[in-house]
């Protein structure tokens, strides 16, 4: 086979693919805003670069170069991760990753953002008082929190977190962020199962340093069609 | 008259490939997707976490690679060849912060700079110029100080912490360049393989090539547009491959390894700074982004998120891989036994004037 022909159809494959992921607007499943633009770059360059590329083989002169094994390894490599994709389509981080991904540490907001108190508002409150006097998150105030479940080893029947994850470039770098819900009066005796998405309303409560919802309404939620909120 | 039997190797000896192996690998892919969608295996959360990651860093990656091809194919191309007989002249001594201070005006992340450099390097630029260029323009790319800035505001320290950055990235890249690349181009460099023999021949001189021109390649061509193709196409698809690896070893850490396994250490003046280059080196992010993971590094010293900065950019699962297929003499291993006391010790005196 030639190794020009087989370089050429990587090539397609890639910006085929990228071209995919932007038209179908499925880029937010792996990028953030910042970084969203490498896609329309990839699909257009790539797709320029490989007609170019078959273009000038056409009408090469020189003796075509025969694929080696090795080079044909290199080339499968590369569409791995489009097969990757084509495997799992509908991959969502969840409460695996979170466990992974999570250490003491909280997502630092910037700014006050405004509006509705958002995951990271909350999460950060507990570390900085100054903060929460800002934001006016204190006990009593009311927050509604869309996000999936998962759950912490030594937590009471009825407790469980409710998670979002923030993304800057891409799903690589996501911190999960949780903010504890006490189900105990929305949902008295009933479980929710890990990685369940979940729309929650309730007032703050501060228990041991930490803000907690205590849940006056528990209803099942859709997936966002983007799940991952975003760093400023 | 009988036909000439089809030979089974190439002229270099390396075994040919027919297109029966390449179609029954292509099916099997394809069977493999339809099978695994069947037996649910994209259900599983570690599978789901591994893919999403593998992806997420490839797809971010790889434009920056063609990136970094187009213009290591511009420099390959259009950049005369004096150009670069007048720097190979300059003394080491001017080449060095100049190839560095360069890196403020190439705003490709870490995986572009590595096929710039490679075709400085084969054009004349001595390596150790091309190394500190390519180990400085991921940390001083305005993008990636900008983001820096961004980070670290909300914490009142985000001129310390880009002064940090940059200063210590500045550092980190003259004495790495310095201590690794004063070794001619032909040593540091890993010859191609085969397989770019043609693009090869695109060129008048090469001089981080070991082949010679023969009998393979044809009469020089005259269309500089092919030519760059070729360079482009040749240099994208050459890294990207190993960014692939990178990318899966990477997601496999990120699949596997809890990140609070150095929480326990944040206390440690010595050993915090070391745990979180450990991270850096497991997480492979990109340098535009993790700033924003640094600074919620919390419970860890600002000084020890600045080598969190700083060691990520330089040397990370991905750009390992990368490394090793570009580079050759164990180029990992010296770059990391240059950059983990040059970070350290930077991260140390940082901390002594900012906490």
């Amino acid at each position: 086979m030639s190794a020009r022909l087989a370089r050429a159809l990587v090539l397609v494959a890639w910006a085929e693919f990228f071209a995919t992921l932007w038209v179908t607007g499925e880029i937010t499943s792996y990028l953030g805003p910042r970084t969203a633009w490498v896609v329309p770059f990839g699909a257009i360059t790539l797709g320029i670069t490989a007609l170019a590329y078959a273009l000038a083989a056409a009408s090469s002169r020189r003796p075509a170069v025969t694929l080696s094994r090795a080079e044909a390894a290199g080339l499968l490599a590369l569409v791995v991760p489009i097969v990757g994709v084509a495997l799992v389509p509908d991959a969502e981080l969840g409460a695996l990753a979170a466990s992974r991904k999570a250490t003491d540490r909280a997502v630092s907001p910037q700014r006050p953002t405004g509006g509705e108190v958002s995951f990271a508002e909350i999460d950060y409150a507990r570390f900085s008082p100054l903060f929460a006097d800002e934001v006016g998150i204190e006990p009593g105030r009311r927050v509604q929190l869309v996000g999936f479940v998962s759950h912490e080893d030594d937590q009471p029947p009825g407790m469980f977190d409710l998670g979002r994850f923030y993304i800057s470039c891409c799903v690589a770098d996501a911190l999960p962020t949780t903010v504890t819900i006490d189900a105990r009066r929305a949902a008295p005796g009933t479980y929710f199962a890990t990685d369940t998405w979940l729309k929650v309303s309730g007032p703050l409560a501060k228990r041991a340093g930490e803000f907690v919802v205590r849940a006056d309404s528990i209803v099942p939620a859709e997936v966002p069609q983007n799940p991952y909120l975003y760093l400023r | 008259m009988s036909a000439q039997p089809t030979p089974a190797r190439l002229p270099d000896g390396a075994p040919k490939l027919s297109v029966l192996p390449l179609g029954a690998a292509l099916a099997a892919a394809v069977a493999l997707v339809a099978a695994g969608r069947m037996a649910g295996v994209d259900e599983f959360a570690g599978v789901q976490t591994f893919v999403l990651i593998f992806a997420s860093i490839v797809i971010e990656a790889l434009p920056f690679i063609l990136l970094g091809a187009l213009m290591s194919a511009l420099i390959a191309v259009y950049v005369p060849e004096r150009v670069f007989a007048r720097i190979a002249r300059l003394p080491l001594a001017l080449q060095i912060p100049g190839a560095t201070l360069s890196g403020f005006a190439f705003p490709v992340c870490e995986c572009g700079s590595v096929p710039v450099a490679r075709r400085l390097i084969t054009r004349g630029m001595h390596p150790a110029a091309g190394i500190s260029f390519m180990l400085a323009a991921p940390v001083l790319n305005p993008i990636v100080l900008a983001s820096t800035w961004v980070a670290y505001s909300g914490r009142g320290v985000a001129g310390e912490m880009l002064a940090g950055r940059a200063g210590l990235g500045v550092a980190l890249a003259v004495v790495g360049g310095w201590a690794i690349g004063r070794r001619s181009g032909k040593d540091v460099l890993r010859a191609r393989p085969s397989e770019t023999r043609e693009e090869d021949c695109a060129h008048d001189h090469d001089h981080g090539h070991d082949h010679e021109h023969g009998a393979h390649c044809a009469p020089a061509r005259g269309s500089r547009t092919a030519a760059f193709t070729e360079h482009l196409a040749g240099d994208f698809l050459f890294m990207g491959k190993f960014i692939v690896l990178g990318a899966a070893l990477a997601a496999l850490l990120q699949t596997v390894v809890p990140q609070s396994i150095v929480g326990g250490i944040a206390g440690s003046p010595l050993l915090a700074p070391l745990a979180l280059m450990g991270l850096a080196f497991m997480l492979s992010l990109c340098s535009e982004a993790d700033a924003f993971v640094a600074v919620s590094l919390t419970a860890f010293p600002l000084a020890s998120q600045l080598a969190f900065l700083v060691f990520g950019p330089i040397l990370d699962t991905k750009l390992a891989i990368l490394y090793g297929g570009t580079f050759r003499d164990r180029f990992v291993l010296r770059l990391a036994l240059v950059a983990v006391p040059v970070v350290l010790l930077g991260s140390l005196l940082f901390g002594v004037f900012v906490r």
